[in-house]
């Protein structure tokens, strides 16, 4: 099941990025450019969401099973930078991506994808490493992790697409 | 017309036939129905006693005088004829306790406790059994006939498969079956309520081969004086015994008897505890062990139930093992319900009932915090059952490979077999779980690659000289020097072939032209182990009860425990093994062990992390609400 929705998930992202690209082409954009460290932040929010990304998948998609060994350790290393690199990127987008802001309706959109997925994955995660939830509830909150994850990433992959459709637009 | 006729009785007769053969199976069906009262009370069993020839056992003649026994002596009563009157012993003897030789490939899935063929002298611990158990031998591989075995073993058998199921005495010359009658299935060996009963006086009956008086001495129905092993060999029991060799006896206790010559005997359809626990037992085997008032009983008996409770059976006499899986081995989806987790958990995807769990008021674990990863990687016993695990693992002794209960034995905690437990090793489904285990040890004849192994008796014959300037040491007093002088007494002689060999402790140990003796590893020498599911710890006293650096620490014993190869032989110092190989030789677990160092940190970080994208994300949501109602204001 998961297996077919991250498959269904990423082609949807896809589609996404790529309306924006086109769209990003025709209209051109009034956006500033971003600072040196939000660059480099954002750099390290998307090799982290690839990261976990594939560390899980190798797993849970490929070869479905739960992560375990090797792959698990390098998941929740990774998962720590990509806490801080959440809380440290959102703040410079905030003003641009809320309701009322001058962002792009895509660029909210993958905002709050990336915001809401990215918050829901950290406090399931949290959550499951305190001794409050008995297995049916450690069940579904991996589950709800597994799928807020997939929400980040193809957010990610939406948003990687339309700053390739930006930088083409701009040159 | 006349070629007409022909063929219509031709059909008719055909007819018939068919008729009466179906007539004839459906009464043959009939009764072999199991006599019940279809009540879930009691049935008294105020019963005749039958001997084996099916007839009733009377005190009395027919003029109501005492019989006399020097004249005509009152058979022992048998089981098979006696509960056969009601109950279908056919499908008895199908069951689990007594079907391993007949039917070996039953329970293979589950590799059980074995017999083992154990001599002090020549180091042997040789793990035996009827089914088909990789790592175990077959009686037969060591020469033991079904005469021998039930001689060696029957003290813990209740009797069937090779007591019964056997050559006749003129195809084993050795075996006296018509002079010890057969070790039949002794029903009463688990349903006599009646402490009366015996099981260490089975045992008692057994080495005087007494075997056709068991039920009767072992019941306390009656005592049985002499031994059917000193009876001459046209010994018949219904007959006077010869005064210079007389046979066993039958002297039954009057007052068991009532006016009827019934006798009461207190049965209980589902045995006691303390009746497994005679075959069942495990014992710590160390010097240091705890006393046993210190120690606990499993949980299940201290709530107050029995074995039985859970490892239920029908008249097939099929126990339930209850491990994962046995649903399917023998094709009941129902069995899975008496899994620990069918039992407390319910069976996943079933329907009803089993879905969910809570026989007889299981609770439902919390398992609070516990990640789901650990029900694909490790069995319920592997954190709830076996002794709590220790740095090593310990040995420990069985009732069964031990003689453990039979007031005869000797017991030493030194006595072959070694056993150690709890060793983690995974199952056939690839989770992890407590077992026993040991090394076997034998002395063999290697041929190509195949190792055939020698009887202990013949050993000791060939090596005679050896054994005797041995060191008087009662166990364990082979060495490098010993096992050397035993292998060049077993060299082969003109006709003979293999190489003499010596299995102990994982090695196959061979002797160099220079007198050394020198061990390699061999997959005949691999240890046998077995799971165990008892006894189960409380929650409170189970592994990951303090968190997860129960396991995942580098001082866990669970983790990081050891295991002494043990062995009958000594060469220097007892090598040691990890316990858990599949935790201690993973090239990440000390990485991850050491990432619970970082988790608080790691805890906060996120936290913070959260914190703050949810306040932004707040900020945002609520700055863009009052923005639009901000401007749905101004535009009313």
């Amino acid at each position: 099941m998961y297996r077919t929705v991250v498959i269904a998930g990423l082609v949807v992202a896809v589609i996404a990025g790529v309306l924006q690209m086109v769209s990003a082409r025709r209209a051109k954009s009034a956006q500033r450019r971003a600072l040196l460290w939000e660059r480099v932040v954002f750099v390290v929010l998307l090799l982290s969401v690839i990261g976990l990304a594939c560390t899980a998948w190798w797993a849970v998609v490929v070869k479905d099973r739960a992560m375990s060994g090797l792959p698990l350790l390098i998941h929740t290393a990774v998962g720590g930078l990509f806490a801080v690199a959440l809380a440290i990127g959102i703040v410079p987008c905030a003003a641009r991506c809320r309701f009322s802001g001058t962002a792009s309706g895509w660029d909210k959109l993958f905002f709050w994808a990336l915001g809401g997925g990215g918050l829901v994955a950290l406090v399931t995660i949290l959550l499951s490493m305190f001794p409050w939830f008995g297995t049916e509830g450690m069940k579904c909150l991996m589950e709800v992790h597994r799928y807020s994850a997939l929400v980040v990433v193809m957010a990610a992959v939406g948003k990687v697409l339309a700053l390739v459709g930006h930088l083409r637009a701009g040159k | 017309m006349r070629r007409k006729g022909h063929w219509i009785w031709m059909l008719g007769a055909v007819g018939f036939s068919i008729a009466a053969v179906l007539l004839c199976v459906r009464s043959a069906r009939a009764g072999d129905e199991t006599l019940e009262t279809r009540s879930r009370a009691r049935y008294v069993h105020r019963i005749s006693l039958y001997d084996e020839n099916g007839d009733v056992i009377r005190l009395t003649d027919d003029s109501g005088k005492p019989m006399d026994p020097d004249f005509e002596p009152i058979p022992p009563f048998s089981t098979r004829n006696t509960c056969g009157k009601c109950h279908d012993m056919g499908q008895v003897h199908a069951g689990w306790h007594f079907n391993a030789m007949a039917d070996p490939e039953h329970g293979r899935n589950r590799p059980g406790e074995p017999w083992f063929l154990v001599d002090a002298a020549t180091g042997t611990q040789l793990p035996l059994s009827w089914r088909s158990w990789p790592g175990t031998w077959k009686p037969a591989d060591v020469g033991i006939t079904p005469w021998e075995f039930v001689q060696k073993f029957g003290r813990h058998m209740p009797g069937g498969g090779p007591g019964e199921n056997h050559p006749s005495s003129t195809a084993d010359r050795m075996a006296r079956w018509s002079v010890t009658g057969n070790l039949e299935v002794d029903c009463l060996s688990c349903h006599a309520a009646d402490n009366r009963h015996d099981q260490n006086e089975r045992a008692r009956q057994i080495e005087r081969q007494n075997f056709r008086w068991i039920p009767s001495a072992a019941s306390g129905v009656a005592v049985v004086r002499g031994e059917a092993r000193n009876a001459a060999d046209d010994y018949d029991p219904t007959m006077p015994s010869n005064p210079d060799r007389p046979g066993p006896v039958t002297i039954y206790d009057p007052g068991r008897f009532d006016a009827n010559e019934r006798v009461f005997l207190d049965i209980t359809r589902t045995p006691s505890a303390g009746r497994c626990s005679f075959c069942h037992t495990t014992r710590p085997a160390e010097d240091a062990a705890p006393a046993r008032w210190a120690t606990d009983t499993d949980v299940h008996l201290a709530a107050g139930m029995s074995c039985a409770d859970c490892h239920r059976n029908g008249i097939d006499h099929n126990i339930v093992r209850g491990y994962e899986g046995e649903a399917a081995d023998r094709g009941q989806p129902a069995l899975a319900t008496f899994t620990c987790q069918g039992c407390h958990m319910g069976v996943e995807g079933a329907d009803g009932l089993a879905r969910l769990g809570g026989r007889l008021g299981a609770p439902v674990p919390k398992h609070a915090g516990l990640p789901p990863v650990h029900f694909e990687k490790l069995s319920c016993t592997a954190c709830h059952a076996g002794p709590w695990p220790e740095k090593t693992a310990h040995r420990i002794q069985t009732a069964m490979a031990h003689g453990l209960g039979v007031a005869s034995k000797e017991h030493l905690n030194e006595a072959l077999p070694y056993i150690v437990s709890p060793v983690y090793r995974t199952l056939q489904n690839g989770k992890l779980a407590p077992h026993k285990m040991v090394w076997p040890a034998f002395w063999g004849r290697l041929t190509q690659g195949k190792v055939t192994p020698l009887e202990p008796e013949s050993v000791q014959k060939a090596a005679a000289e050896v054994f005797r300037t041995m060191a008087k040491e009662k166990y364990a007093s082979l060495n490098e020097e010993s096992i050397s002088k035993i292998l060049t007494a077993l060299a082969p002689k003109k006709g003979a072939d293999g190489e003499p060999v010596y299995i102990s402790g994982g090695q196959l140990y061979r002797r160099e032209e220079n007198g050394r003796v020198v061990g390699a590893n061999h997959k005949l020498a691999q240890p046998y182990a077995w799971s165990i599911g008892h006894n189960v710890r409380p929650a409170t006293q189970s592994l990951g009860a303090r968190g997860c650096t129960d396991c995942h620490a580098a001082d866990s014993a669970f983790s990081h425990g050891t295991l002494e190869v043990a062995s009958p032989a000594h060469f220097g110092e007892s090598p040691k093994e990890p316990n858990n190989p599949l935790m201690a030789e993973s090239s990440t677990e000390e990485l991850f062990e050491s990432s619970f160092l970082l988790r608080p940190a790691f805890k906060v970080v996120g936290i913070v992390a959260a914190f703050t994208v949810a306040l932004v994300l707040a900020v945002c949501l609520f700055s863009g609400l009052t923005g639009r109602l901000k401007r749905m204001g101004e535009k009313t």
